[in-house]
């Protein structure tokens, strides 16, 4: 009974991991899955690229759950590519022209209230005028 | 360093000098001045105190290299020599300028005229003159 349960445990899962029932060994003579699979070393019989989980790349895109996942990307992608660097973009130079003219302007406007004022008036004089002088 | 960097501290550094390059140009606040003291004299001559007493408006008109600049003043009314000193500066280092006297009447005629001659800007330095100031020929007081 043991020898019937157990025989029949191999065949279930041979036939699971769509290996043959029976295989030949180095010398032609057929060998049973069970005996095969237990001549190997253990990374051997369970490797890993039979371990991953992920399906095979063709099936990614008929995936229904990865296919949002993947139109999301694609679209970021788009969007990335279809942005110019703000640097590269004219607006912003412009931008930055404006506001530095704009300060260097400010800063000229308020600097001239305080060019050094002519000598003053002489006591006596009929009128001062001229560059540095307010009329 | 990212190239984005990269540019940014080029473009950065190009804006920042035009903006010294701007600023440094409004910042010229170490100005040297250079001073003109005119002494208004009226021609005896022909100015008398009759003719003193038409006069409304009196002014002076400086050329310069640069263009022009003018002022009132206060118009004589019991001399009929010397009138005083104005005093003019300009920050303009080189040539030179002429100062004109005006008298003009009630009606903002000209009435006098005075012309100096042209006077060299010494930078930083006073320069003295005067102004001899006419009865114009076609005046009918």
């Amino acid at each position: 009974m043991p020898a019937v349960a157990y025989s029949a445990l191999v065949a279930t899962l041979a036939a699971a991991i769509g290996s043959p029932t029976a295989v030949a060994n180095d010398h032609g003579s057929a060998v049973s899955a069970s005996q095969a699979f237990r001549g190997l070393r253990p990374e051997l019989r369970n490797p890993r690229w039979a371990q991953a989980d992920d399906p095979p790349l063709h099936r990614r895109d008929d995936d229904p759950l990865l296919k949002p996942v993947a139109e999301k990307v694609e679209t970021k992608k788009a969007v990335v590519e279809g942005q110019r660097p703000l640097y590269k973009t004219w607006w912003f130079w412009l931008a930055l022209a404006a506001v530095g003219g704009g300060t260097a302007a400010l800063g000229a406007a308020t600097i001239e209230t305080s060019i050094t004022p002519a000598r003053s008036c002489p006591r006596g004089t009929l009128v001062c005028f001229g560059d540095g002088r307010g009329q | 360093m990212t190239s984005l960097a990269r540019a940014f501290r080029r473009h950065a550094a190009v804006a920042s000098l035009l903006l010294l390059a701007t600023a440094a140009s409004g910042c010229e606040d170490d100005v040297t001045y250079s001073y003109f003291r005119v002494k208004v004299l009226l021609d005896t001559t022909d100015i008398d105190y009759a003719f003193i007493k038409t006069v409304f408006g009196c002014a002076v008109v400086v050329q310069t290299p640069h263009g022009s600049d003018t002022a009132d003043f206060r118009c004589p009314t019991d001399v009929v020599e010397d009138l005083g000193t104005f005093d003019y500066s300009t920050s303009i280092t080189s040539g030179s300028v002429t100062f004109s006297v005006w008298f003009t009447d009630i009606n903002v005629r000209q009435i006098a005229k005075g012309v100096s001659a042209p006077m060299p800007i010494a930078q930083g330095q006073t320069t003295e003159g005067q102004v001899v100031v006419m009865k114009l020929a076609t005046t009918n007081p």
